[in-house]
């Protein structure tokens, strides 16, 4: 099977909104952007990077993170199949405010701005997909922000997600423990 | 006064004037009194805003019936635009603080043929939006970031802890909304 249609039936499982696209149009999505692979644990991009292209997820999962001043890590979220990561550098350029990190072999489709803007310039209807795509996921993500920081208000301990590394979870629990029961 | 005000806005005023034009068709300008609220929490999405002059707070309620104030908006501030895009709820109201003039955009705005001059316009508009929706993602982040490093922060007196758990993010008296 051409790598291209196995794309578009695996695309628009994880997309499945972009089955309102025409076949036609569908196809000049993918071939505008590049399928890759990401192995467990690739940094896709770093905070502070300059960014020019977005990641559409069709398979695995990909933590966005901060790093705190203190060198914690600290989660702003896991965005899985049918994500767009990074969709900032589609849409502005400027450097990126977190970084991405792969925690599963990930597949994207990875959309150069240069080619976006050619879609856009057209009036596409990818374009046009894409953007309520990008739009509708960022507003998924302001609404679990505003989530957790009402959360972090009320229960500031059970709202902060513990670290992944266990030696820090183990700290952390230490402390969590000793307010309990100081 | 919404076209020049628009012209000189740091995120419209990159809309051409067509663009401009298009918008200023779906929108229409609304005066809110102190208090009003400007939109509802759970009610469909089906407008957005910019804030033309006054001043404004986003809210939030709680399963128990608080409400956490979760941003201020200034004269310029865009919001309403999570669930603009596909008519979705409203995450939160929006009441006004004081005097309020407010440029009501439908989301009909972006109803338009592809491949047309006018679809060119609206994908124009829909990044201008995107990336306002992306600047107030920002802003929740900062928030939960700067709160997580205080909740992090190693030294803390139990008076510190008690203010973090319930001081710091309690929103001002709640006016009394009316419709």
């Amino acid at each position: 099977m051409p790598l291209d249609e196995l794309q578009a039936r695996d695309f628009l499982r994880a997309f499945p909104r972009a089955r309102s696209l025409e076949g036609s149009s569908l196809k000049e999505l993918l071939l505008a952007g590049v399928a890759m692979r990401a192995l467990e644990n690739s940094v896709l991009f770093d905070a502070g990077d300059p960014s020019s292209c977005a990641y559409l997820v069709v398979d695995g999962v990909v933590r966005v993170e901060r790093l705190l001043e203190s060198g914690e890590r600290l989660t702003l979220g896991r965005l899985g199949r049918g994500h767009v990561v990074g969709d900032m550098g589609l849409l502005s350029g400027e450097a990126r405010s977190a970084t991405a990190i792969s925690e599963d072999d990930t597949l994207a489709l990875r959309l150069d701005r240069g080619n976006y803007l050619r879609l856009r310039d057209q009036g596409h209807p990818a374009a046009i997909w894409l953007l309520e795509e990008v739009h509708l996921r960022m507003g998924e993500r302001v609404e679990a922000s505003y989530d957790r920081v009402v959360r972090m208000y009320e229960e500031p301990e059970l709202a902060r997600e513990l670290p992944s590394d266990p030696v820090v979870q183990e700290g952390f629990l230490r402390r969590i423990w000793a307010r309990v029961r100081p | 006064m919404a076209e020049e005000f628009l012209a000189e806005h740091p995120l419209f005023r990159s809309l051409d004037a067509e663009a401009l034009a298009h918008l200023l068709s779906h929108a229409q300008i609304e005066d809110f009194g102190p208090a009003h609220a400007i939109a509802r929490e759970g009610s469909s999405a089906d407008s957005c805003f910019v804030l033309l002059d006054g001043l404004a707070r986003a809210t939030r309620t709680r399963p128990n019936g608080a409400q956490d104030e979760l941003a201020r908006l200034g004269q310029g501030g865009v919001f309403g635009l999570v669930g603009f895009v596909g008519k979705g709820q409203r995450p939160c109201t929006y009441a006004a603080l004081g005097p309020c003039k407010v440029l009501r955009i439908q989301a009909s705005v972006l109803e338009v043929p592809a491949r047309t001059p006018k679809a060119r316009q609206v994908l124009a508009l829909r990044e201008l939006l995107a990336l306002a929706l992306q600047s107030q993602l920002r802003v929740a982040n900062e928030h939960l970031v700067n709160r997580a490093a205080a909740v992090r922060a190693p030294e803390r007196s139990p008076s510190d802890w008690e203010a973090l758990t319930h001081g710091g993010w309690k929103a001002p008296a709640d006016p009394e909304e009316s419709e």
